[in-house]
């Protein structure tokens, strides 16, 4: 269902309000700064942004302003209505109208303009074109100033009129004016209506809302009409004339029978016949109010027909409608008020119920609004089965009933103690009535002074203990944290666990016994050797070791070779033989002298002739060369380094060497930290560095300095 | 009082605030400080507006006390007669000064020397081609360069057919033509929106004349056919010449003067 909340609409600015909130936003969301000796693309794309820009925030807020009023023939008639009378429809929709048409001619100029820009030659043309474009936009928009600032007055009443439901339970009080609608309407609601004791005190249409029958209701209070033309009604009675004729609600119509309001009854009733035709196909229930001034039954002979043929018109009506051929006679004989009516309905007809009630002694209100809310809802139920809707949901229904197995009864079986006390049940009244502690309250001099004696429910072990004074505090300890009365079956418990705990303890490490001296042995070995590798492993893998070139690096023995292989449980032939070989190797020069001392004797001969033929012409240092490129190079040792860390070279003793170590570390410190450094440490040092804002600033400056 | 005013409704039951009235005179009493203190504070584009709104405020306050103050300079008293005086349809009216008769005539000759072409800019600045024309190349390699655009506001008629392409020399862009001119009537200081006619003569040469380029100081004829005007003979007049007084291709509109 659509919700009426007119509370939504957004201000609506003033034509200079406008102009400033959208020529400072184009000021602020677009660029602002433009030279001459930029290119002239540049120019006019700046330039045409702007036009654009302005272009664009006009439209929308114009739009923004069209969309949030509603458009009167797509609202309720009620509200429709009501708007027309308190705006003028035709002004309303004039309005709007305007601006709409202002929106179209603005984005109509804006492309006009930006055409034109397309052309411009020059920053001054551009410039001139803009301001020429947004010069015409703002008088168009200073032009409907006058439909601005309606529609701004129309949103702040909208926004405060009574958010009335059209379509949900409502009750609507009218009448003559200062009979009495507005104390009853407080009375019902919580409203705060004002009540005044002049006529004409309420001048607009009131919302109240109510419980009944666990539903919401919502009651209308109306302001008073005269008994006048329609043309001749003023804004505020056509406020409540619209009500009438535009909500589904249940009429009340006030009738002061005291005639204290200053209009006679005949007056009122004359009104009621004018505007009854507004009434039709609602419930309607006549309300004698102020019966504390005047009774019903005091009513004079006049009066009394007066009302009585509001009813007899009625029924006519009804009966002229459904069947012409009824004797109209027998229906008059049918009226008949009860004016001396005990329960305040003094008629109860099928169209039409007269109720009195008072507001000043609440005598009859709430009658008046039960009888009004039931008529409303029986109606309302009626329409809804009626509804096409209602067929489909039906026809969903089905109600079953369980097939009968055999004739006998089987009605409901009720004790017959329980029938005897339905039947008598005054017997419980000679019953002494059990005093509750309420009952004492009042007797004691109510809430405050009486104080609920809570040790009379204590349940204890010896009677003469209900009184007695119970310390909290004894020497310096609360006693709730000593008092347990169970303490000792708890140190039994404590005890037996103790000991399940101790004997468990016994019998564990015997299970535990395996290992034989050898195996221990060998675990102790295995273990020995992990941590040992563990620790090689850790030392290569050391993250910021020391680099140990290549050549520094100690030379592995072959004893070393050897003892690894063994440790690896290898026994290596080979190896041995490799030994034996090297042993007998010797220095590597004289290997090589010997290589040429033994050339002589050497078998191959080719290789021989070869080799002499060399030897013979070393002489020359050409040849030498050519020599030297045949010639194997002799092998000489490696010569033996000492291994030394250069931290350590020079250094005489340990306190030296920590002093140095200090020092390293000192230098090392600050590329360190930079090392470390995160985005938490990050500084602008010079927020604003002189020599990027001082001096002048002339075309393309800015990127040079 | 309508409902949902719930301030009033207060008002109404119990009276105003307590501290209501003594608040509002602080706050009245602070005004202008917190004015000051604010227009001292405000900059940009805000100050901009705000201070030009205060001092148009000032300056009507101002007004508005002088208009109130007792005026300082004495009045003259207009009851005691002065002496020799006559009465207004005695007043010698053959004792015109010579010298004035003599700047009347002088007057009177200058502007009928000033011929017909009276009109009210007697001075155009004159325009060059590279100002009205943009050179357009065209060719396959952009070579050639005798196609000219307009880039000035012109007036070009309903019946006009463009050349072909190939053969059109000059341009007249679709954006900058002008159909109606903002026209004001000098006597009756009115503006009439008025179709164009034509280009009657545009001062920076025929040529332009002939494109019917309008430029500041153009004349053109309008119709006027809507505004009534009769000649002496009791023809009705439809077609009268204007001169343009802005320019066109800057604003977007074309204004000009009737003239008459």
């Amino acid at each position: 269902m659509v919700k009426y909340n007119f509370k939504k609409i957004r201000t609506v600015p003033d034509s200079s309000q406008f102009i400033d909130i959208v020529l400072s936003k184009t000021q602020k969301k677009t660029p602002t700064v433009i030279h001459k000796g930029y290119a002239i693309t540049r120019i006019k794309e700046f330039y045409m942004r702007k036009v654009k820009f302005v272009q664009q925030t006009f439209h929308e807020r114009l739009s923004m302003i069209i969309d949030d009023f509603p458009v009167l023939d797509d609202i309720h008639p009620f509200y429709g209505d009501l708007m027309n009378i308190l705006y003028h429809r035709d002004h309303y929709k004039l309005a709007l109208g305007q601006l709409n048409t202002a929106r179209t001619l603005i984005d109509n100029l804006s492309k006009e303009y930006t055409r034109m820009l397309k052309f411009g030659d020059s920053l001054y043309r551009c410039k001139q074109l803009k301001r020429a474009a947004v010069g015409r936009m703002c008088t168009l928009i200073r032009k409907h100033n006058s439909a601005l600032n309606y529609l701004e007055q129309v949103r702040q009443h909208l926004s405060r009129l009574p958010v009335i439901d059209p379509t949900s339970r409502t009750l609507l009080v009218c009448g003559y004016p200062n009979v009495g609608k507005s104390s009853f309407m407080n009375k019902i609601t919580r409203a705060n209506v004002d009540v005044q004791p002049y006529p004409f005190t309420t001048k607009s249409l009131f919302v109240g809302h109510f419980d009944y029958n666990y539903l919401r209701w919502q009651a209308i209070d109306t302001p008073g009409i005269l008994d006048h033309p329609l043309e001749e009604r003023n804004t505020i009675e056509m406020q409540s004339i619209t009500a009438m004729a535009h909500l589904k609600a249940s009429i009340l119509f006030f009738i002061d029978i005291s005639e204290h309001c200053g209009f006679t009854i005949k007056d009122q009733i004359a009104l009621f016949k004018s505007i009854k035709t507004l009434f039709t196909g609602k419930p309607l229930i006549i309300v004698l109010s102020k019966i504390d001034l005047l009774k019903p039954n005091e009513l004079k002979e006049k009066d009394r027909k007066l009302i009585e043929s509001l009813i007899i018109d009625e029924n006519q009506n009804q009966n002229t409608n459904e069947n012409e051929n009824e004797n109209e006679d027998e229906i008059k004989m049918d009226v008949k008020v009860i004016w001396e009516s005990e329960s305040g309905i003094l008629y109860d007809g099928d169209q039409i119920k007269i109720v009195c009630m008072s507001s000043l002694t609440e005598t009859g209100i709430t009658l008046v609004k039960s009888v009004s809310c039931d008529l409303l809802m029986a109606q309302r139920i009626e329409t809804k089965t009626k509804m096409k809707k209602m067929t489909e949901v039906a026809n969903r229904l089905h109600v079953s009933f369980p097939k009968q197995r055999d004739n006998k009864q089987r009605p409901p079986q009720i004790p017959e103690s329980v029938l005897n006390a339905r039947q008598n049940p005054t017997d419980d009244e000679d019953k002494p009535k059990k005093i509750l502690e309420r009952d004492l309250e009042k007797m004691f001099g109510g809430a405050g002074l009486y104080n609920v004696d809570l040790n009379k429910y204590f349940i204890l072990e010896n009677e003469d203990w209900r009184y007695d004074v119970v310390p909290e505090i004894i020497d310096g300890k609360n006693i709730s944290d000593f008092v347990d009365p169970d303490i000792l079956k708890r140190l039994d418990e404590l005890e037996i666990e103790e000991e399940e705990i101790i004997r468990r303890l016994q019998e564990e490490p015997e299970e535990q016994e395996g290992l034989t001296e050898e195996q221990e042995i060998l675990l102790s070995k295995i273990r020995e050797k992990r941590t040992i590798m563990h620790n090689d492993s850790k030392i290569r893998r050391r993250r910021h070791r020391k680099r140990i070139p290549r050549n520094l690096k100690p030379e592995k023995t072959v004893e070393q070779f050897e003892s690894h292989l063994q440790n690896l449980g290898i026994e290596n032939a080979p190896l041995k033989e490799a030994k034996k070989q090297a042993k007998k190797q010797t220095r590597g020069r004289t290997k090589i002298r010997k290589y040429f001392d033994e050339e002589p004797t050497q078998t191959e001969e080719k290789e021989e002739t070869q080799n002499k033929r060399e030897r013979s012409l070393s002489q020359t240092r050409s040849k030498l060369k050519v020599n030297r490129k045949s010639r194997p190079r002799s092998k000489s040792l490696i010569r033996s380094t000492s291994v030394t860390d250069p931290k350590t070279q020079g250094v005489k003793s340990v306190n030296e060497l920590l002093k140095v170590e200090k020092l390293s570390w000192n230098v090392q410190k600050i590329p360190n930290k930079l090392g470390k450094k995160g985005y938490a440490d990050h500084a602008i040092y010079d927020t604003k560095p002189k020599h990027l804002f001082s001096g002048k600033r002339s075309s393309g400056k800015t990127d040079w300095r | 009082m309508p409902q949902n005013e719930f301030i009033e409704l207060r008002r109404k039951r119990y009276g105003y605030r307590f501290d209501y009235f003594e608040r509002m005179r602080k706050k009245k009493a602070r005004e202008g400080h917190r004015r000051a203190s604010f227009a001292k504070k405000v900059h940009g584009l805000r100050a901009k507006l705000y201070h030009k709104k205060r001092y148009t405020e000032k300056v009507e306050m101002q007004k508005k006390i002088k208009m109130h103050e007792e005026r300082k300079n004495k009045q003259k008293v207009l009851d005691s007669v002065p002496e020799g005086a006559v009465p207004a349809y005695l007043l010698d009216r053959e004792n015109v000064s010579h010298a004035k008769i003599l700047s009347q005539t002088i007057k009177q000759k200058r502007k009928e020397k000033a011929g017909k072409w009276n009109v009210p800019i007697p001075k155009v600045k004159p325009i060059s081609d590279d100002e009205m024309f943009r050179v357009i190349r065209t060719g396959k390699r952009k070579k050639k360069q005798w196609k000219r655009m307009v880039t000035k506001a012109t007036f070009v008629g309903d019946g006009f057919t463009r050349k072909p392409p190939k053969y059109e020399r000059f341009i007249r862009p679709m954006a900058l033509r002008f159909k109606k001119a903002h026209v004001v009537h000098p006597e009756l200081k009115t503006t009439f929106y008025l179709d164009i006619l034509r280009v009657k003569k545009n001062p920076s040469g025929p040529l332009y004349t002939s494109l019917g380029v309008v430029t500041k100081g153009t004349i053109i004829e309008v119709n006027v056919s809507d505004l009534g005007l009769v000649t002496p003979s009791g023809k009705v007049i439809w077609g009268k010449y204007a001169q343009v007084t802005n320019n066109p291709e800057n604003d977007g509109v074309i204004n000009a003067v009737l003239l008459v």
